[in-house]
C-alpha cells in the first residue's frame, strides 16, 4: 500500500534521497583527484604539526611522564615513585610557599594593569593633536625586554642609589627597603610587571576601543548622554571582548613571569618572590631535580588550564560579542 | 576648552610615568658615576664614556647581531610556518579540518615553562646547544600568529577564491599570487609582533646558551647587571639603552599596524 | 552536441541530504543564447549557476557543457568565464593586471595579452584607466574591469552572478543594454542569475524562474508573461505584481470576485476553489469595445508619477493596484468603476496555485497575437 502511494505523488514529493537515487552520477575522479584537499592540507599543516609535536605535545607528555620519577643530573628517569614526586611537593612548605606568593602576585598584577591600561587607552582614544606621541608613549614597554625593564626597576629599586628613595626622602618619607623586605619585596616585582604588561595591553584595548561604531556615540550624544554614561552603556560593554581576552592574557603572562624574578631578587628574600616558574626553573636547572620540577610544570599547567576554562565559562557570558 | 586641558593634563601626567623609567636610564647612561651617586636626574655633564666602556668591556655588539640574527629568523620562519597553516584553515576545506583546528587551539593552553624541561633535553639531545638552530626553530610554529592571519585571509573575500579557480590558479599560486598580497598588513603585524617578542626572549636563551657564540643580548644584558652592579650603574644603563633602542623604533614605526593588526586577531 | 552548449540533466543540489537546494532541473541552454536565472534571494539561482562553473559540486545529475559531461571537470578546464557580483577583482593589482591575470596563467604570449587586452578595454571605454587600482574607479568602472577580464579569456560561455545588483538604478539600466549587446558581438552563450525581473525580461532569450529550488517555468520572456504557470510567476513577472484575488464560483457556473460582479465561465466547473488575476496594467479606466467585464472599487490610495498614474483600491479581501497611462486625480475613498477585458483575466488553481487552462472558459487568445500590447 505504501509503495503505491509513493508513486502516484508527483515530484513535489520527491525526497532528497529518492534524487539520489534516481540520478546520482558516479563521479569518474580517481582517488589521487578526490584526496586533493588532503594531501595540500597536509602539506601545508605539516610544519606546524611537526614543531607542535616536537616542541609542545611530545614534551607536555614527557613532562607528565616525568613528573612520576627520579632522574638523575642528565634528567633520565631512574625509577618509578608514582605520585610521589607530587605527595612531596604538597607537603613541601617551599612549594606551598610559592603556589601562595604566585597567587598573591596574581592578585596584585592583573586588575591593576588591565585598570591602567584600561585608564590609559581611554584618554588616548581622544581626538586631540599630538594624540600619536602619546600613543607611542603608553605603548613603548612593549618595546622593553624584561631584562632591559627590570635592570632599570633594580636600579630605582636601589636602596641608596635609587631615585625612588631619594623621591620620597625629598618628600620626608622614610626610604623604602623595596627588595630587600619580604613583603616589599613581591610589591616591587608586581610593579615592574604591571609597567612592563601596560604597553601591551593599552595597544589591543586601543584597537578595541578604535573599533567601536562611531555612531553609537553620536546617537548618544543626541540622547544627552554624559561621558560616564556613554563609558559604562555603550564603552564597556562594547569591549568587553577585547577586555576579556586581555584579562586572559594577563593572567597567563602573570603566571609565566620569571625575567624580573631572576633579575630584581632571585626569588627572596627568603623565597618572598618565588613565583611558580622560578621555582622549576631552580628545581630542575640549578638542583637538577627534574622529577619534581616536572611535577610542579605539570600542577602550572593544569593551573593555567582550569583558568583558562574558568574564565571562558564565566567570562564568556558576560561578554557582548558583535 | 577646560575639558581639553584636563584631558592634555591628565595625558601628560600619565606619558610622564609610564615614560620615566625609560627617560630615567637613557638620562643616566650619560652621567658620571659623581652624577649617580648624588641622584641626580639629569647629568650635570653629559658624557658618552659610558657607551665606550660597555663595548670595551663585554661583547655587547655581538650579542646585539645574535639577538638580530635569532628575532630575524625566527619571525621569519614564523610568518612561513603561521601562513602556511592559515591559508588551509581558510581556504582549503577537508573532512577532520574542525578536529585539526582544535589541536592548534590546545597548544595555546601549553604554557612553555611546562615543557621547557623535556624541551631543554631534546636541544641538547639535538646538539642544538649554543647554537642558532635551538632559538629559532622551536618557535617558528605559533598557533597565536597562525590565529592572526586566518583571521585576515578571512576576509579575501570568497569570490576571489572561485574567480582564481576558474581562471585556473592552482592553490599554491593563489596563495603567493592573491592572498599573501591582499593580507600584507597582516603579515607586518604578525611580523613586528614576532620580532619584539623573539628579540624579547629571556628564561629559553638562559637555558640553551651556556657561551657567548649565540648568546643573545637580553642574557648578556643580566650578565653585565650582574658583573657590573656595585661598580658602575651608568655603563649598565648605557648597556640597557643599546638594547632597547632597535625594539623601541620598531615599536614606534609600527605601532598604528600592531594596534589594529592584534586587536582583529585577539577577538574575532 | 555544440561549443557553448549547457545541458542540466535532473540536476539536484542539498546541502544537508535533507532539504534541496536545486531540486530535479533540466535545461537544455543553446550555444549563444542569453539565459537568465531568476528568482527570489534562495530559490537557488547562484546555486545552479555555481554548479555549472564547478564551483559547487552536484549531489544528483548530470551536467554536459560543450556536448561533453562535465560533473567531475574542474572550473578553470570547463572554458567558462565569470562575472561576480562584487566583480572579484584583485585589490592590489592595476586594472590592466587584474585583465590580464587570467591570460599569465594560461601563458598566453605577451604580445597576444596586449592586442586582447586594448581590444577588451577599447570595447568597454577603459582604456585610460589601464594604469589605475580597483579603488579608485567607480563602481561602474569596476564593473566595466570585470566584464573586460570575461572578454578576454576568449572563453564560449560567460556566467554572471548579479553583476548589476551593486549599481544605482540609472547605471543599472545601462549596464543591461551593454551587456546584451556585448553578448550578442561576441556571440558567447551568457547564463545570467538576477533576482531583478526587470533584468531577466529585458536582456534574456529565454529565462528559467525558480523558487525555492524549483523551476516554475521556463520561456521566452513574454512567453512567461503572458501565459505565467503559476501565481508564483504571475506575481514576480512584472511590476506592480499581478493582482490576485479569491473567487468563487457560483452554482450555475459563473464566477464571483468580491460579492458584486460576476462573470461567466463555460462549461461550468465544479466548485472549485480559484484565485483570478488581472495585471494592473490591464485595468481601464473606461469602457471601450474590447472591455466586457467591470466592478466597482473604493479607491484607497493615488500615486501620481507623471506620465502614469497607480491607483491602489480594494477589491474583496485584496488591494488591487492600476496601472493608467496619464495623470488621474482621484480623492480617497471615492468609489468608481474598472473595465476589464476578459482575456486578460488569468485564473488560477485555489489549491496549488497553478495555472488553470483555457477549459475554464475565459477565452484567451495564443501569447503570439497578445504579445507586445501589454508589456
Amino acid at each position: 500500500m505504501k509503495q503505491q502511494a509513493a508513486d502516484i505523488l508527483d515530484t513535489k514529493t520527491l525526497t532528497v534521497q529518492d534524487a539520489i537515487d534516481k540520478y546520482k552520477v558516479a563521479s569518474t575522479k580517481t582517488w589521487w583527484q578526490k584526496t586533493g584537499n588532503y594531501r595540500i592540507a597536509f602539506l601545508y599543516l605539516l610544519p606546524s604539526l611537526l614543531l607542535f609535536s616536537v616542541f609542545m605535545f611530545y614534551p607536555m607528555i614527557y613532562s607528565l611522564y616525568l613528573s612520576f620519577f627520579f632522574t638523575d643530573a642528565q634528567g633520565t628517569a631512574s625509577a618509578f615513585v608514582g605520585w610521589e614526586n607530587y605527595t612531596y611537593l604538597f607537603q613541601s612548605a617551599a612549594f606551598r610557599n610559592s603556589v601562595g606568593v604566585t597567587l598573591l602576585f596574581v592578585l596584585y598584577t592583573v586588575p591593576s594593569s588591565v585598570i591602567i591600561a584600561l585608564f590609559l587607552a581611554l584618554l588616548a582614544n581622544e581626538k586631540l593633536r599630538g594624540i600619536g606621541l602619546y600613543r607611542t608613549i603608553f605603548a613603548s614597554t612593549l618595546g622593553m625586554s624584561v631584562a632591559a625593564s627590570a635592570v632599570i626597576w633594580l636600579f630605582m629599586f636601589h636602596p641608596t642609589a635609587g631615585i625612588l628613595n631619594a623621591a620620597l626622602t625629598s618628600i620626608n618619607l622614610p626610604a623604602l627597603s623595596w627588595l630587600q623586605d619580604s613583603t616589599m619585596a613581591l610589591v616591587s616585582v608586581a610593579i615592574t610587571t604591571i609597567w612592563m604588561n601596560t604597553g601591551f595591553s593599552f595597544l589591543i584595548l586601543l584597537g578595541g576601543l578604535q573599533n567601536i561604531d562611531e555612531h553609537l556615540y553620536e546617537s548618544a550624544r543626541i540622547d544627552g548622554a554624559g561621558y560616564f554614561y556613554r563609558l559604562r552603556r555603550i564603552t564597556v560593554p562594547m569591549l568587553s571582548p577585547t577586555l576579556f581576552f586581555i584579562i586572559t592574557i594577563t593572567f597567563i603572562n602573570s603566571f609565566q613571569s620569571f625575567g624580573q624574578v631572576d633579575i630584581l631578587t632571585g626569588g627572596g628574600p627568603a623565597e618572598a618572590t618565588n613565583l611558580i616558574i622560578y621555582s622549576i626553573y631552580k628545581e630542575a636547572f640549578i638542583y637538577y631535580q627534574f622529577g619534581p620540577a616536572s611535577a610542579q610544570a605539570i600542577i602550572l599547567f593544569g593551573a593555567v588550564l582550569l583558568l583558562t576554562l574558568l574564565q571562558f565559562k564565566f567570562g564568556e557570558k558576560k561578554v557582548h560579542y558583535q | 576648552m577646560k575639558r581639553k586641558m584636563i584631558l592634555y593634563a591628565l595625558l601628560t601626567l600619565a606619558a610622564f610615568v609610564m615614560f620615566f623609567p625609560i627617560m630615567y636610564a637613557f638620562s643616566v647612561s650619560f652621567m658620571t658615576s659623581e652624577d649617580i651617586l648624588s641622584r641626580r636626574l639629569l647629568p650635570s655633564s653629559p658624557t658618552l664614556d659610558n657607551y665606550r666602556d660597555v663595548l670595551v668591556s663585554v661583547p655587547i655588539l655581538h650579542y646585539l647581531m645574535n639577538s638580530f640574527i635569532v628575532a630575524s629568523t625566527a619571525t621569519l620562519g614564523m610568518l612561513i610556518v603561521s601562513a602556511l597553516a592559515a591559508f588551509i584553515f581558510a581556504f582549503i576545506p577537508f573532512k577532520g579540518r574542525q578536529a585539526v583546528f582544535l589541536l592548534f587551539i590546545s597548544t595555546l593552553l601549553i604554557p612553555w615553562e611546562a615543557t621547557m624541561i623535556p624541551n631543554f633535553f631534546t636541544i641538547q639531545s639535538l646538539g642544538w646547544m649554543n647554537n642558532y638552530l635551538a632559538l629559532t626553530i622551536p618557535f617558528f610554529a605559533l598557533a597565536f600568529g597562525t590565529f592572526l592571519l586566518r583571521q585576515h585571509f578571512k576576509t579575501v573575500p570568497q569570490e576571489l577564491y572561485e574567480a582564481a579557480q576558474v581562471e585556473g590558479l592552482s592553490n599554491f599560486q593563489f596563495f603567493y599570487k592573491v592572498v599573501v598580497p591582499y593580507a600584507k598588513t597582516s603579515f607586518v603585524t604578525l611580523g613586528i609582533f614576532g620580532f619584539l617578542t623573539t628579540w624579547n626572549m629571556y628564561l629559553w636563551p638562559l637555558l640553551v646558551t651556556t657561551n657567548d657564540t649565540v648568546r643573545t643580548v637580553q642574557i648578556g644584558l643580566r650578565r653585565l647587571q650582574a658583573d657590573e652592579v656595585a661598580t658602575n650603574w651608568g655603563l649598565v644603563m648605557a648597556g640597557v639603552i643599546l638594547v632597547i633602542i632597535p625594539t623601541l623604533i620598531l615599536l614606534a614605526a609600527g605601532q598604528k599596524q600592531l594596534q589594529k593588526g592584534l586587536a582583529k586577531g585577539a577577538i574575532k | 552536441m555544440e561549443e557553448g552548449s549547457v545541458k542540466l540533466k535532473h540536476i539536484s543540489k542539498s546541502y544537508d541530504k535533507q532539504t534541496f537546494a536545486v531540486k530535479e532541473t533540466s535545461v537544455d541552454i543553446q550555444p549563444g543564447e542569453f539565459f537568465v536565472l531568476v528568482g527570489p534571494s534562495g530559490c537557488g539561482k547562484s546555486t545552479m549557476l555555481r554548479m555549472i562553473a564547478g564551483l559547487e559540486e552536484i549531489t544528483a545529475g548530470e551536467i554536459y557543457i560543450h556536448g561533453k559531461s562535465a560533473n567531475d571537470t574542474p572550473p578553470s578546464r570547463r572554458r567558462i568565464s565569470m562575472v561576480f557580483q562584487n566583480y572579484a577583482l584583485y585589490p592590489h593589482l592595476t586594472v590592466e593586471e587584474n585583465i590580464l591575470f587570467g591570460l599569465k596563467v594560461r601563458k598566453v604570449p605577451k604580445k597576444e595579452q596586449l592586442r586582447l587586452c586594448l581590444e577588451a578595454t577599447d570595447m568597454l571605454g577603459m582604456t585610460e584607466f589601464l594604469k589605475r587600482k580597483p579603488r579608485e574607479l567607480s563602481g561602474g568602472q569596476r564593473q566595466r574591469v570585470a566584464l573586460a577580464r570575461a572578454v578576454v579569456s576568449q572563453m564560449p560561455i560567460c556566467l554572471m552572478d548579479e553583476p548589476l545588483s551593486n549599481l544605482d538604478a540609472k547605471l543599472r539600466g545601462q549596464m543591461r543594454t551593454e551587456i546584451r549587446q556585448l553578448q550578442q558581438k561576441l556571440g558567447i552563450t551568457m547564463i545570467y542569475v538576477t533576482h531583478d525581473q526587470v533584468e531577466a525580461m529585458t536582456m534574456g532569450d529565454r529565462m528559467m524562474v525558480l523558487k525555492d529550488g524549483e523551476v516554475q517555468q521556463i520561456g521566452k520572456p513574454l512567453d512567461i508573461y503572458n501565459n505565467p504557470a503559476n501565481e508564483f510567476v504571475a506575481n514576480f513577472i512584472g511590476a506592480p505584481p499581478m493582482n490576485i484575488t479569491e473567487a468563487e464560483v457560483q452554482r450555475d457556473g459563473s464566477l464571483r470576485v468580491h460579492h458584486n460582479n460576476s462573470l461567466t465561465l463555460l462549461p461550468a466547473s465544479s466548485n472549485m476553489k480559484m484565485h483570478l488575476g488581472v495585471r494592473p496594467e490591464h485595468i481601464l479606466l473606461t469602457k471601450t469595445q474590447e472591455t466586457d467585464w467591470e466592478l466597482s472599487v473604493k479607491i484607497s490610495t493615488v500615486e501620481i508619477l507623471g506620465n502614469e498614474t497607480l491607483l491602489t483600491f480594494e477589491v474583496g479581501e485584496t488591494l488591487w493596484k492600476a496601472k493608467i497611462p496619464g495623470q488621474w486625480h482621484y480623492e480617497k475613498g471615492q468609489v468608481t468603476t474598472i473595465h476589464i477585458n476578459k482575456q486578460h483575466i488569468h485564473l488560477f488553481d485555489g489549491r496549488t496555485g497553478k495555472m488553470l487552462p483555457e477549459s475554464v472558459g475565459v477565452a484567451r487568445k495564443p501569447a503570439a497575437v497578445q504579445g507586445g500590447a501589454s508589456i
